[in-house]
């Protein structure tokens, strides 16, 4: 990790506001996962979920910097994730 | 003439039209648009003020008969316009109307245009149809002109980026306007009619028996269209596009338009689809991803606008969160939110209108030390970043304060936990902001002259003033706004 922020530093990136991001990717992913479950399981099980969810988020940092990239400008991506909710929306909602 | 009757409700939609028509035709003629202008801006602000409160009807509506097999009485089709206005509608409107004079009075100071004006003309009258609309129809047709004139105040930038940013706006916008007329088709061909209390009351019935597959796909439809609308997962990137590549001045209407827009839609699409179980928690979702990659994405920002522009798009998931938990206590502190949220964004918006003018640039890498150059502005931004981060004594923290309780209590202290770090990354994200403006040395753009003050527009900086008196007032007597907004909630009838 951090040789991964490092070679960011070199690249002349703001590490500050990456860091903070990062946290945030870290709570919303732990407390996610544990609503989630919370909801749909037992607390019990939730808890172990979002202690799973946790490492594995912690693993993979930094998040935000692959975060930013799906963030991009391009009418491409921003059309995928159209597409993309179009579907989720309408499973989500129980119509198929 | 009875002049009570004369200021109905259809006036504060249909005055600004006219006036956006008569300023086109008088575009080119510089003192003639002013003039113009100017007395649009003072009619806009006052009638608000001064029109009756009540449900208006264009068109004859209430034409009633039995639904068939019960005693419910239903109107008849016709395209009938409705539009409701209470205090709430007032307070969005007066709100807009104060933004948009802004906007206008800031573009004074350069060479006047008249459709330049004509098209903020067009936002005031397009946010207040749908702020007001009690029908889909003519909601949805007001959706597609807001879309046009925000498009072309980008468009009027004049810059390669603004123009790709506009044409990406309106493809989009096009295709989510065409889900919202799916949406609307399908309640049409189902139920004969687009009157959303009507619509209400016979989905009601019918989801006695149970939720059709007709009514979720068209529930999804118009959800996709609320999502473009109010800036939410996955269109907060084009919506934080918008308003960054739009001078900062409309930018602070633009946002307002959204997050009125954002409360006026939901109003309308949880009275239709609330029977649907999973909605609340669909509209927690993709609000709780709003305002997370809005903060996150602001604090990577190195351009000043789209970094507000980001914690807009944050704030606004923020209002959604309050909405998702649906409770009356949430759904009160969530309204009062994008009241509170309009007003302290937009002084942030302004100030950013104030440093382009000194700098004519954006980028936070080729700003620094305007703090002892710029009189009181830094102080009165300071005072915003307060402001937009939930502090007290202004009026922020008392619904942010008043959304957190609520999703205490409704059972989700996950929520709380993670709105507080919202709020901590996005003081974090404006502080790197004010920062790099004022604090950063080196202020290579500016000329040997303006070293000590640097020129800038006074009446920029009174508007933000004003609202920052009103975010301090509010703050500190919360109760007088949100009595009538708890009445408001109450009235919904599905909370």
């Amino acid at each position: 990790m951090y040789e991964k922020f490092f070679e960011k530093i070199k690249q002349g990136e703001d590490i500050a506001g990456a860091f903070t991001g990062d946290y945030q990717m870290i709570l919303l992913v732990s407390l996610g996962v544990l609503v989630l479950f919370r909801f749909f399981a037992s607390t019990r099980f939730a808890m172990a979920a979002a202690f799973i969810a946790l490492l594995v988020v912690l693993r993979a940092l930094p998040l935000v910097f692959k975060v930013s990239k799906e963030h991009s400008d391009t009418f491409d991506s921003m059309l995928f994730y159209f597409a993309l909710t179009i579907g989720l929306v309408i499973i989500l909602l129980g119509g198929i | 003439m009875n002049y009570e009757n004369f200021f109905v409700p259809a006036l504060l939609v249909a005055f600004p039209l006219i006036s956006a028509i008569c300023l086109n035709f008088i575009h080119g003629k510089d003192r003639a648009v002013k003039g113009f202008a100017f007395l649009s801006i003072i009619v806009v602000l006052l009638l608000p003020w001064i029109t009756q409160y009540g449900v208006y009807w264009f068109g004859g509506h209430p034409t009633v008969e039995n639904l068939e097999g019960t005693n419910i009485m239903l109107s008849k089709l016709n395209l009938a316009i409705v539009y409701n206005f209470g205090i709430i509608q007032k307070i969005f409107i007066a709100l807009l109307a104060l933004l948009a004079s802004a906007a206008i009075l800031v573009h004074f100071t350069e060479r006047v245009s008249g459709v330049y004006t004509a098209m903020i003309m067009l936002g005031i009258a397009s946010a207040s149809a749908v702020i007001m609309a009690d029908d889909v129809f003519n909601i949805f047709v007001f959706l597609e002109i807001l879309t046009i004139s925000q498009a072309a105040l980008v468009i009027a930038v004049g810059s390669v980026r603004a123009y790709k940013t506009a044409i990406k706006y309106l493809i989009l916008g096009g295709v989510a306007g065409s889900s919202i007329l799916l949406g609307i088709a399908i309640l049409l061909g189902r139920y004969g009619m687009l009157n959303v209390s009507d619509l209400h009351k016979v989905i009601t019935v019918e989801s006695q028996v149970g939720i059709s597959h007709a009514l979720i796909v068209a529930c999804a439809l118009i959800f996709i269209g609320w999502l473009f609308e109010s800036g939410m997962v996955p269109f907060h990137i084009i919506k934080s596009d918008v308003y960054s590549k739009a001078r900062p001045s409309v930018g602070a209407f633009m946002q307002t338009q959204t997050k009125f827009v954002l409360v006026a839609l939901w109003v309308i699409i949880l009275r239709l689809f609330y029977g649907i179980s999973t909605f609340n928690a669909l509209i927690l979702g993709v609000s709780i991803l709003s305002m997370v990659f809005g903060v996150i994405m602001a604090l990577r920002q190195t351009e000043f606008t789209r970094l507000l522009a980001y914690v807009a798009v944050a704030q606004a998931g923020l209002v959604g969160v309050g909405l998702g938990i649906a409770t009356e206590a949430s759904v009160s502190a969530s309204v009062f939110h994008a009241i509170n949220d309009a007003l302290a964004m937009a002084i942030l918006f302004l100030s950013a209108s104030i440093i382009l003018q000194i700098t004519k640039t954006m980028d936070l890498h080729k700003m620094g030390g305007l703090l002892w150059k710029s009189g009181l502005v830094p102080l009165w931004s300071m005072l915003g970043i307060f402001a937009v981060s939930c502090m007290p004594p202004f009026n922020t923290y008392q619904s942010e304060f008043r959304i957190i309780s609520a999703a205490s209590q409704a059972g989700y202290p996950e929520l709380t936990v993670i709105i507080i770090l919202t709020s901590i990354a996005t003081f974090v994200a404006l502080i790197k902001g004010f920062y790099s403006i004022y604090l950063k040395e080196g202020q290579d753009y500016l000329s040997a002259k303006e070293m000590d003050r640097t020129p800038y527009s006074d009446r920029t900086e009174y508007v933000m003033l004003l609202l920052l008196a009103i975010c301090l007032a509010i703050g500190l007597f919360p109760q007088n706004i949100l009595q009538y907004i708890q009445q408001f909630v109450s009235s919904i009838g599905v909370i």
